[in-house]
């Protein structure tokens, strides 16, 4: 009855009017409440404290400052591409460091973000021997990172740090997850990465969460709006073999819907 | 929707007509309000007691588009014209010039009936 070609445009109106509407709502709402919001642990805990190998970072764990015992090994490492830094486009560079005294067979493999670079600068070969390093520890990257449609890169060149992607490029065994270098600090050129996941408290705006429950509001209303049609629809169908043509507007009695109308 | 007397519904359509020109004067207003904060808060980069209205503003055009919606319905206008009185509401001046046609052609069809 109402699966003509009239209704069906206007459901499919309604099915975008309501997925345009949601989408726009969670949009500004999640711009009001900010992104991951974390005050940095005071801290600074021995990374095998915090963190074993063969398991994920911690969400409790996520920033923590730790330090690290061990060497880079100069032969394996990576430029992670696409890295803003002070509005700026350039390269994480990504070394393996062994962490003394895990595993039994070999050391553990720590990634290890030494710092950051403008794109095409050569980069300065890591320190040779062994050190300690303190650093913030991060998760793994989101595969979500990754840009879509773009063509393999070049050998040496990584899109995020992703354990998964890590363990294939470089002799396991590898801890999950990587640290970005604090201290000491990255020498000239390479600059300090600050952590993604620190970001800084940002209060919430609720003129994007007003925006947010306006938009949704505005879906529901297109809803209400279409099920009020298709009752009036229905009801009209129903009332059609009934109700004379004209003359009923005289009569004291009428149904609401001819009250109204053209006279 | 209830049964009334001819006369009761003409009545009640009034009151319908008055409520949708209320709030579309006061969307109509709002709007206006809005341009006016957004030139202050983007163009000349100031901070006024308008930075307020943004967040009013969405709600007071969901009331216009309930009294539009209300006033369709009695009117039974066809869907077009309920969408398009609508987004009158959101462009400048045009919703006082969609309230002065909308109320002209309600009277006389409420006049007629």
């Amino acid at each position: 009855m109402l699966l003509t070609p009239r209704w069906v445009g206007r459901f499919a109106l309604l099915v975008m009017v309501v997925v345009a509407c949601a989408w726009l709502g969670s949009w500004q709402w999640g711009r009001a409440w900010g992104e991951t919001v974390r005050a940095p642990s005071a801290g600074v805990a021995a990374l095998i404290d915090v963190h074993q190998p063969g398991v994920p970072v911690d969400q409790e764990q996520v920033g923590r400052r730790v330090t690290l015992s061990g060497s880079f090994r100069p032969d394996q490492e990576l430029l992670v591409v696409d890295r803003q830094q002070s509005g700026r486009l350039g390269v994480w560079v990504l070394t393996a460091f062994e962490v003394d005294g895990t595993g039994a067979t070999g050391d553990t493999v720590m990634p290890v973000v030494r710092g950051w670079l403008p794109t095409g600068e050569a980069v300065p070969p890591p320190p040779l021997g062994r050190r300690a390093i303190v650093g913030w520890l991060e998760p793994t990257e989101s595969d979500a990172l990754r840009k879509r449609g773009r063509g393999p890169l070049p050998d040496g060149q990584v899109e995020i740090v992703s354990s998964a992607e890590l363990l294939s490029l470089w002799q396991p065994p590898l801890f999950q997850g990587f640290v970005i270098q604090q201290q000491p600090q990255p020498q000239p050129p390479l600059v300090g990465v600050s952590p993604p996941s620190l970001t800084v408290q940002q209060p919430v705006d609720w003129q994007n969460a007003a925006y947010g429950v306006q938009w949704w509001l505005f879906g529901l209303f297109a809803i209400f709006w279409f099920v009020r049609m298709v009752r009036v629809e229905r009801e009209d169908l129903a009332a059609e073999p009934d109700v004379p043509v004209a003359g009923s507007l005289d009569t004291m009695e009428v149904p609401d819907e001819h009250g109204s109308s053209k006279g | 929707m209830t049964k009334g007397t001819a006369a009761e519904q003409v009545k009640a359509n009034s009151s319908a007509l008055t409520r949708y020109r209320v709030m579309a004067w006061a969307a109509g207003i709002g709007l206006l309000l809005l341009c006016a904060n957004m030139f202050l808060r983007y163009v000349l980069d100031v901070e006024t007691v308008l930075d307020l209205v943004p967040r009013v503003h969405g709600f007071v055009y969901m009331g216009y588009l309930v009294t539009v919606f209300d006033l369709s319905f009695r009117m039974k206008w066809p869907l077009s014209k309920g969408v398009l009185v609508c987004l009158a509401g959101t462009v400048p001046f045009l919703s006082f010039v969609a309230e002065h046609r909308i109320t002209r052609q309600t009277r006389e069809v409420l006049a007629a009936s």
